[in-house]
């Protein structure tokens, strides 16, 4: 397995990709529709959704949702039921907003640089792994912007580049795209082996998730920039392994590719815990080389909260 | 998984390292080891031989491994291939030309057998991916390249048979630049032309071999590559950039035993002109870092596999090593440290 990093001092303030004011909307939206799903039953197995284990403990609440942390592999997870979640994700403010023409147009005009950079990683490794990347079958398990959609559907990539519930039959995509999927899902297994049934044997899946062991959810707590149930299964390097090798794939590479740790934990300063001595020290009193060399060290070790993988599905048994 | 009986001749540092790796590889079952000096021997339950013509004899094996001091390598080679045995073979592929275009010779008498000579470094993790990026052509195309491979020396240095010109056949560039050069070539093509080159003794004044190798080369379609092969690096080095029309890679450092060329890395980025990714100047830059070297067990499956299934060698053919050696000789040109040309 490839350990790496990626390392930018990103001069254009790329971490305002979304227009302040649009963000605040989508959140208050977002809390709104929290708040009709809370009034439903939200409890769902307080099971890992990572490892499976049930050893748990409570590490904080927002929004009134309370995020477990799982004693074995330290995954971050809020329990919600199915129809609960499937509420929320129905919201119709919520979906409203997010397919309106502004939502999407301003995404496009913001993100275009970084999915091309997304479009570009995964050319490179279908090339190292599959040996081409050109014309290949892909099934993608959703995407939230219809611009990356676009983007897919136009790139020498893809032949085909479809959903998993339109692709047919079962077994025959060359590769398939997860692009901050499991996060939102209170089953990420479940979610592993819709798409893992798409793909042929040998196939490539292309995932993104934000990871509940990053440097800013561990210090910011229900600070940190997540909130239920956008946000479901944060799970930690381990408990993603574990639920990769559970349904089906071999872990090619691993790689924590995240760059914005230091500088959310930086802009919300004023809440790091009182008693974190050492993070309000390193972040309250360190120049710009070394909180970006900080973050470096997060990237490279496996600590920044955003994991890229490419795995590969074993041949059926 | 079918086993082939295995002979290692040459039970040195080298020798008794492929031996390990043999054993896990499970595909090669070692009959007999041998080595001119009976010590090297001792603790491996196989039969051990100190002549390699006796080891060959009385083992018959399907396969040897050749890892002896240069000068005894073509021999053991030759006669090996003479009697239909599949051949693995250390770098360098001799003590010069000659040798190597010997061994290529024989090798072309038994089609029947595979040739294939160590050059490791193709496998370690960052060439592999580095070669993948390149041919995936999202970079573009290879314009040039700066190689540099030192090595820090040692106490006994001086005294080791790498600088017995009559065992090594030169000096620091045929035994370790000789892996940055196959690189070179790897990357950039068939050089045909030697723009630049000098083969000195700078610093151990009492080495008849070079301790430092500049080189500039080219290849037909004009790409250029540099050279800096030395041992008066006083700490070990490996240091290769590759220049394309859309990107750059640099691969730094090498896993190796020893840990001492620093962690394994590959950087690179795409030409940014327009500042898109990151500053102008700075653009948006990967790294990958490996920790850990699989050079010798690719090696040997791609060995394994052409004996077994009778796939080709793509690295370290006999073809590669009459290459890489038709360069060494034209660097060394006639400075009396290296074969004469
Ligand atoms: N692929 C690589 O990266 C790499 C690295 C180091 C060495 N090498 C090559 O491996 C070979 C061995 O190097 P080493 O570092 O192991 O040296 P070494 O001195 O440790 O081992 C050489 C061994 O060969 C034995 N030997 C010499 N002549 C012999 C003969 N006629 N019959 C039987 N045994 C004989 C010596 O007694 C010695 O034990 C060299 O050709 C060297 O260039 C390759
Ligand atoms: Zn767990």
């Amino acid at each position: 397995m490839l350990r790496a990093y990626d390392y930018t001092e990103y001069t254009k303030g790329r971490s305002e990709i979304q227009d302040a004011k649009r963000f605040n909307e989508e959140l208050w939206l977002a809390k709104t529709a929290v708040d009709r799903v809370l009034q439903l039953d939200t409890d769902g197995p307080a099971r890992c959704p990572g490892c499976g284990s049930s050893h748990i403990v409570p590490f904080f609440v927002k929004w009134g949702a309370a995020y477990l942390m799982c004693d074995d592999c330290a995954s971050v997870f809020t329990e919600v039921g199915d129809a609960a979640l499937e509420a929320y994700r129905q919201d119709e403010a919520l979906t409203r907003f997010r397919s309106s023409p502004e939502y999407q147009g301003e995404a496009t005009q913001k993100r275009m640089q970084s999915w091309q950079e997304t479009l570009d990683w995964i050319r490179f490794r279908c090339f190292r792994h599959l040996g081409r990347h050109e014309d290949l079958t892909a099934v993608t398990g959703g995407d939230r912007y219809t611009g990356f959609t676009e983007l897919m559907r136009a790139s020498p990539l893809c032949r085909s580049y479809r959903p998993i519930w339109e692709q047919e039959p079962d077994g025959t995509a060359d590769i398939a795209v997860s692009l901050d999927l499991i996060q939102q899902s209170n089953c990420p297994e479940r979610e592993l082996m819709e798409i893992g049934r798409c793909l042929a044997p040998g196939g490539l899946l292309f995932l993104s998730a934000r990871l509940g062991t990053g440097f800013d959810v561990l210090v910011l707590r229900e600070h940190a920039p997540i909130y239920p149930y956008g946000y479901v299964s944060l799970l930690s390097q381990r408990g993603l392994e574990a639920v990769l090798a559970r349904t089906g794939f071999e872990i090619l590479d691993l790689t924590t590719p995240g760059h914005m740790d230091v500088g959310y934990v930086h802009s919300r300063r004023a809440l790091i815990p009182a008693q974190d001595l050492f993070v309000r020290n390193l972040i309250f009193n360190s120049d710009p080389i070394v909180l970006g060399e900080f973050q470096r060290f997060l990237q490279k070790s496996g600590m920044s909260s955003y994991a890229h993988i490419v795995a590969k599905k074993v041949a059926d048994k | 998984m079918k086993r082939l009986t295995t002979v290692v001749i040459g039970m040195g540092r080298m020798g008794k390292m492929r031996y390990e790796k043999l054993k896990r590889h499970g595909g090669f079952q070692i009959t007999g080891v041998c080595d001119e000096k009976p010590e090297n021997l001792q603790g491996y339950p196989e039969p051990g031989y100190v002549d390699w013509e006796e080891c060959l004899a009385r083992c018959d094996p399907e396969v040897v491994f050749v890892c002896t001091v240069n000068a005894a390598i073509p021999a053991v080679v030759c006669r090996a291939l003479s009697l239909g045995k599949h051949v693995f073979s250390e770098k360098p592929p001799g003590r010069d030309l000659a040798d190597a275009e010997a061994m290529r010779r024989e090798g072309e008498r038994h089609p029947e057998c595979v040739l294939k000579f160590g050059f490791n470094h193709r496998y370690h993790n960052c060439v592999i991916e580095a070669k993948a990026l390149i041919q995936s052509g999202l970079i573009g195309d290879v314009v040039c390249a700066r190689g540099v491979y030192g090595k820090a020396g040692s106490p006994t240095f001086a005294e080791e048979w790498r600088n017995d010109i009559r065992l090594s056949g030169g000096g620091i560039l045929l035994d370790q630049g000789i892996h940055m050069l196959d690189l070179l070539r790897y990357f950039l093509g068939e050089f045909d032309r030697i723009m630049g080159r000098s083969v000195d003794t700078l610093v151990w004044k009492q080495l008849p071999t070079e301790d430092s190798a500049f080189a500039i080369l080219k290849t037909q379609d004009g790409k250029l590559a540099s050279l800096h092969s030395n041992a008066l690096q006083w700490r070990h080095k490996f240091d290769l950039d590759i220049i394309c029309t859309q990107g750059y890679i640099a691969l730094n450092g090498l896993i190796t035993s020893t840990n001492s060329y620093g962690e394994e890395k590959m950087t690179y980025y795409k030409k940014d002109l327009n500042a898109r990714s990151g500053a102008l100047g700075k653009p948006l830059e990967h790294t990958m870092c490996f920790d850990q070297d699989q050079s010798w067990e690719h090696e040997h499956q791609e060995f394994y596999e052409a004996v077994v299934s009778g796939t080709p060698i793509r690295n370290g053919t006999a073809q590669d090593a009459v290459r890489v050696m038709e360069l060494v000789e034209r660097i060394y040109g006639n400075t009396g440290r290296g074969p004469a040309l």
